[in-house]
């Protein structure tokens, strides 16, 4: 099956063809195989795993919707990331400032608590991402 | 009359100065470049959100939806984009009359219309002037980023939920080409999705899907980052307008210390001559004196 994945910054991925894409649904994780029924789902944040018949590659991902019909998914996303793309000092520092802004709030904050918490989780992605993408390179 | 070498000293400031606004010139174009750029990556992505929250929320109700629902606009945000620097023609007084005039005249019929500044010229602008302020942006233009928007974004559409505002509005300068812009004033939120949106893409269509969670919850996520994007391209539009006017006005400042140096330089060599000749004439006055 082919994938697209579309940015802000453009076209991520273009019309790759894949064998299984793992992504981080609002629910949970979910993975797509070939032959997958028509499907259209929310996306949050955490790693995007692209499988093709190179490997696996790993993307830190956050936000939109995947759309998957007759063998083509479609992701849309906020924010898209290959392991080899993220910078790894930047996500420490953000992580470091949510954290920090985090521990002063509490969910009754509300919005607030929301964005800082999402912050750590997008910090979080990145760094597990860049991890990973590190390990299987060595 | 000035003398020579007070003229000298001028032609070499205004030649100094002509160096300084060629430069920003091609500074601007280069900036204006790179704004182009960005706005075409974002272009198939917002066309993308547009068609899925026409496909979606075309079978919710729209009432149903906070982003989406039509309310009474009692209380109204009007997002005022201008640059941060100067030295851009008239880009900013544009931006600034036609929200000066927006609120005088109410053209949107607001009861209440408060402001967010984005940027340093319409912020010192309008905080000399008696009008309500609600939020301050600086240097959003300097460093354009979907991040940055997106933090606007958020805290605008926060207050539109929560029914502190009825609708968001946005002011701004639309780039139509390195020598036009073009200010309007957009609506950002309730989002209306209209007829007129292309359904380009080929999306949802008419195909059965499984939604996950649900269809709305889709349009939940989606929604706000239809915001965002509007937002950054408001903001990218602004900046490659900003940029043009910029390099216009540095070329016409470019071609008058052209002008300017061309008449010192002719003051110059009048007034050497001048000096010359007196001279002569000295030294032959002195010489028939002594005969």
């Amino acid at each position: 099956m082919k994938l697209d994945v579309v940015t802000p910054e453009g076209s991520k991925v273009r019309d790759e063809e894949v064998t299984e894409v793992t992504l981080p649904g609002v629910l949970g994780e979910m993975g797509i195989l070939p032959g997958h029924v028509a499907m259209m789902a929310a996306l949050g944040t955490g790693p995007m795993r692209v499988q093709t018949a190179q490997g696996a590659v790993l993307y830190a991902i956050s936000g939109g919707y995947v759309e998957v019909l007759e063998d083509v998914v479609r992701v849309l996303t906020e924010t898209c990331e290959r392991h080899d793309e993220v910078d790894v000092e930047r996500a420490r520092g953000k992580l470091a400032e949510a954290a920090q802004r985090l521990s002063g709030l509490s969910p009754a904050d509300g919005e607030s608590y929301q964005v800082a918490l999402l912050s750590v989780k997008k910090a979080e992605t990145r760094l597990r991402v860049a991890e990973s993408g590190r390990q299987r390179v060595s | 009359m000035a003398t020579l070498k007070q003229i000298r000293r001028r032609i070499a400031s205004t030649r100094s100065t002509q160096k300084i606004t060629r430069a920003m010139k091609l500074v601007a174009a280069a900036k204006l470049r790179r704004a182009q750029m960005n706005m075409e990556r974002a272009k198939p992505y917002a066309a993308r959100i547009r068609d899925v929250i026409f496909d979606l929320a075309g079978h919710t109700e729209r009432e149903s939806h906070p982003l989406l629902a039509v309310r009474e606009e009692k209380k109204a945000l009007l997002v005022v984009i201008t640059s941060d620097r100067g030295l851009c023609g008239a880009f900013n007084s544009n931006i600034v009359r036609r929200a000066e005039r927006y609120l005088r005249d109410r053209e949107g019929g607001h009861e209440e219309v408060s402001l967010a500044l984005l940027g340093r010229k319409g912020r010192d602008y309008f905080r000399r002037r008696a009008y309500p302020i609600r939020r301050e942006y600086m240097e959003v233009l300097s460093a354009p980023s979907l991040e940055r928007a997106s933090e606007i974004g958020r805290e605008v559409t926060a207050e539109f939920v929560d029914g502190g505002l009825d609708a968001v509005y946005v002011v701004y300068n639309e780039f139509k080409s390195a020598v036009a812009q073009q200010v309007v004033v957009e609506r950002l939120l309730p989002i209306v999705p209209e007829s007129d949106w292309a359904l380009a893409g080929g999306g949802a269509g008419g195909a059965d899907f499984e939604y996950e969670p649900s269809r709305r919850a889709i349009l939940d996520s989606v929604l706000p980052l239809y915001v965002n994007v509007r937002l950054y391209f408001a903001v990218l539009e602004s900046l490659a307008a900003e940029m043009g006017a910029r390099m216009t006005a540095m070329e016409n400042a470019t071609a008058n210390a052209g002008e300017l140096i061309r008449v010192l330089t002719l003051q110059y060599n009048k007034a050497r001559q001048a000096a010359i000749t007196k001279e002569m004439l000295e030294i032959v006055g002195g010489a028939e004196a002594m005969r």
